[in-house]
C-alpha cells in the first residue's frame, strides 16, 4: 500500500513561509536564500533532494500553487514553468472549482474543492503503488498532520531564525511522531519522523 | 570556558507548558550521550530567578533538575549565587 509522505523546509524556529506572498516572493518575506541554501549542495543532499519530487501524486494548497486569491487568475499555471518538476498529477486544494491544467512532462494540476480527505483519496488513486506526497505549504501540511494522515514527515531544518511567518505544527498539538533519523550537512539538518 | 545553551524542547520548539510543565522532558534528559557529555562539562549555571525559584520549589534546587538524573553526579557541584548586574557579569562569575 502506498504511503503519505511530506517534505517541508523550515527555519530553526519552525517557519516554512513568511508573510506577504506575491509573484515576486513565492515564500513571502522569509529569507528564502537561507531556507533553500542546502539545495545548492546537490551532491551532499542527493538523497533528500530526490525525495522532494519522488511520488506518484502530489497535494498542495492553493497558496503554494500561486499568489492570487479569490477568483482564479486563469493565466497563472503555477510557479514552476511549462515543465514542472513533479511529472505526476498534482491535486491543488481550493475553495473554487477550476478545470484541470495539463502541463508538459506528465504534470497535471487538478483542483479539488471538497476537502483534504477527498483530495487524498483522489491522489491515492492516481498514485497507484507509489507514494502520495504532501508538497505544502505549511497550512496544508498542518491540516494533514492534525488529521493524522501523514505516514512520514521529512523536515529540512535550515540554521537561521526567521522570527515570523507560517509555522509547521500549528493546530497539530498532541500528534504522535516517532523519530527515524537525523542527518546534518553544512546548510541543513534533515529530520525524519513517522507517525 | 565556553558558554553552552542546552535545552530539551518539543518538536515545535517549546521548552515548557503554559503552567511551566517540564516533566515531559525528564525522560529525555539523560537519554543521549550528547546530553550526558553536556552535563559533565557544566561547572556553573546562569539562570533567571524564575527558573531558580521553580527549580527549588519543585525539584529540590539544582540537585533535582533534569528529573534528578544528575543528583550527586556533578563533577563540580554548582553553587547558588546572586547576581543583579546583568548577563555579562553572570557569565564572568561562571568562568572564574
Amino acid at each position: 500500500m502506498s504511503e503519505v509522505t511530506a517534505n517541508m523546509m523550515v527555519s530553526l524556529d519552525g517557519y516554512a513561509t513568511g508573510k506577504g506572498q506575491s509573484r515576486e516572493q513565492p515564500f513571502g518575506d522569509i529569507d528564502v536564500d537561507r531556507l533553500e541554501a542546502w539545495r545548492a549542495d546537490a551532491e551532499e543532499n542527493a538523497e533528500e533532494l530526490a525525495t522532494l519530487t519522488a511520488a506518484g501524486a502530489f497535494i498542495m494548497g492553493r497558496n503554494m500553487f500561486g499568489p492570487d486569491r479569490g477568483e482564479w487568475d486563469l493565466d497563472w499555471r503555477g510557479w514552476w514553468g511549462p515543465n514542472p518538476p513533479y511529472h505526476a498529477p498534482v491535486f491543488v486544494l481550493s475553495h473554487r472549482p477550476r478545470t484541470s491544467v495539463e502541463m508538459e512532462g506528465g504534470t497535471t494540476y487538478h483542483f479539488v474543492t471538497d476537502g483534504i480527505e477527498a483530495a487524498l483519496e483522489r491522489a491515492r488513486e492516481a498514485a497507484g503503488e507509489k507514494n502520495v506526497s504532501i508538497a505544502g505549504g505549511p497550512s496544508t501540511l498542518n491540516q494533514y498532520l492534525a488529521a493524522g494522515l501523514v505516514d512520514e514527515l521529512r523536515l529540512h531544518v535550515a540554521p537561521f531564525v526567521a522570527g515570523g511567518g507560517e509555522r509547521v505544527f500549528a493546530d497539530a498539538a498532541g500528534i504522535e511522531l516517532k523519530p527515524v533519523s537525523s542527518r546534518t550537512t553544512p546548510h541543513v539538518t534533515h529530520l525524519v519522523y513517522r507517525s | 570556558m565556553s558558554l553552552v545553551s542546552h535545552h530539551t524542547i518539543s518538536l515545535d520548539g517549546y521548552v515548557a507548558g503554559r503552567d511551566d510543565e517540564v516533566e515531559w522532558s525528564f525522560e529525555y534528559g539523560s537519554a543521549t550521550s550528547l546530553a550526558t557529555e553536556t552535563m559533565e562539562r557544566i561547572g556553573a549555571i546562569v539562570a533567571g530567578r524564575r527558573w531558580y525559584e521553580l527549580a527549588r520549589e519543585r525539584w529540590n534546587g539544582v540537585d533535582g533538575i533534569y528529573g534528578g538524573a544528575f543528583d550527586g553526579q556533578w563533577p563540580r557541584p554548582p553553587r547558588a549565587g546572586w547576581l543583579s548586574r546583568g548577563f555579562q557579569r553572570s557569565t564572568g562569575a561562571a568562568s572564574s
